[in-house]
């Protein structure tokens, strides 16, 4: 690609980004394109719809958070601590261009499917979930464990959490924890025939 | 059985039709269809023009359709002796039946707002479903022995028995409706426990 044709690609993003960031209900293509400094034209020869823009955008911040999570040298429970709370962090600072792409297809179809931004996302938590299934005594719950943490650190959620609820994202990231480890346990203990928890 | 909940003293004509639209609102949807209100007024045999005297939008119609759903999950709730975990099952599963039954009526695509602060502005098909709900969710509390969490537990329930991650469930996994009701309350029950602050570590 064309050094320029690059800039113009990235432009899209970032200002569908801060758009998104700035006010609520639908964005079309033009306001993008205009925010960007780029004809209409242009900007439909890069992206089919605003959902594709929307959908690179999270892309990239999924891969913010591959990048992160590939760095850490903690393993199990704690990096899966860590991981969630930079997701929290990344969540609230591009708030609004996340809470929007929402298909009535599932996570699993969609993963399954090679969604691309959901599948750096599934790479980011890949270790963080195995490891920490491990060492609470899990069997290894692949993609399903994948399935639990996506619900819960949904960004509406989380935003919902922090906006509504009054938590810190802190607080929020902690809660989410706990709430996942229980929904880890519960989930692999109906799983496996509700044989091995009746401690 | 449906509750409309239509205002008082509306012509029986008229809550016939509306009725009939809500009705055929859910039928197309749940065939997979994106019906227009032309479409719905179609096939609920009134003209357009009639739907939009009841119906500003689809998604008010689906708006209804789903605050119907959720009275007849209230209704089944209030029916019921169960109490505690036990009506935690029963009224979990029979939504997971509701879902199952309408189908790609009850998948919204949905707005930015979270569900709490949806709920706390009343939005009224989450009101119902909460109230079928609320009892069951707070005698497991005190079943468990954790303090309750208000709707912060309705919170939980919602995120796990979301209609797409049930029929996620039930065609990507291969799940039958009854094993992913028995499987999100074993697991919504595990995250209230961690939600609440009894993670009791590792299990042994």
């Amino acid at each position: 690609m064309r050094s320029d044709t690059q800039r113009n690609r990235r432009d899209l993003v970032n200002a569908a980004g801060a758009l998104f960031a700035a006010r609520r209900g639908p964005i079309n293509m033009t306001e993008i394109a205009k925010h960007a400094e780029i004809s209409t034209a242009t900007a439909y020869r890069h992206f089919a719809s605003v959902e594709d823009v929307l959908a690179e955008y999270r892309f990239n911040v999924g891969q913010k958070l591959r990048d992160y999570s590939l760095k850490q040298t903690t393993g199990g429970l704690e990096l899966l601590e860590a991981v969630s709370r930079k997701w929290v962090d990344l969540v609230v600072k591009h708030g609004g261009a996340m809470l929007y792409t929402r298909s009535g297809e599932g996570y699993l179809a969609r993963l399954r499917s090679g969604a691309f931004y959901l599948t750096v996302q599934a790479e980011a938590l890949q270790r963080p979930l195995e490891e920490a299934c491990a060492e609470l005594g899990l069997s290894p719950l692949g993609d399903e464990a994948m399935f639990l943490w996506n619900i819960l650190f949904d960004p509406r959620e989380i935003m919902d959490l922090i906006n509504t609820v009054g938590l810190s994202k802190q607080q929020a990231t902690e809660r989410l924890v706990a709430a996942l480890r229980g929904a880890l346990t519960g989930w692999d203990d109906d799983k496996s025939g509700g044989k091995k928890s009746k401690t | 059985m449906v509750t409309t909940g239509a205002a008082p003293g509306l012509r029986s004509d008229t809550l016939r039709n509306r009725k009939h639209i809500i009705r055929s609102a859910g039928k197309l949807f749940a065939e997979g269809r994106l019906a227009t209100m032309a479409d719905i007024a179609r096939a609920a045999e009134v003209s357009t023009a009639t739907a939009y005297r009841h119906f500003a939008s689809v998604d008010e119609v689906l708006a209804r359709f789903r605050f119907d759903v959720g009275s007849e999950l209230l209704e089944y709730s209030h029916q019921q002796q169960a109490t505690g975990l036990e009506l935690l099952r029963l009224v979990s599963s029979k939504w997971v039946d509701l879902v199952v039954t309408h189908g790609r009526a009850m998948v919204h695509t949905r707005s930015g707002e979270g569900y709490l602060a949806r709920l706390r502005t009343g939005a009224t098909h989450l009101t119902v479903q909460a109230d079928a709900l609320s009892p069951a969710l707070r005698d497991t509390c005190i079943e468990l022995g954790v303090e309750d969490p208000g709707d912060e537990a309705m919170f939980l329930w919602n995120v796990l028995f979301d209609p797409r991650e049930i029929f996620d469930l039930i065609e990507t996994l291969g799940l039958s409706p009854e094993d992913t009701a028995r499987r999100l309350v074993a697991t919504l029950v595990a995250a209230l426990k961690g939600w609440c602050g009894l993670n009791a570590g590792s299990r042994q």
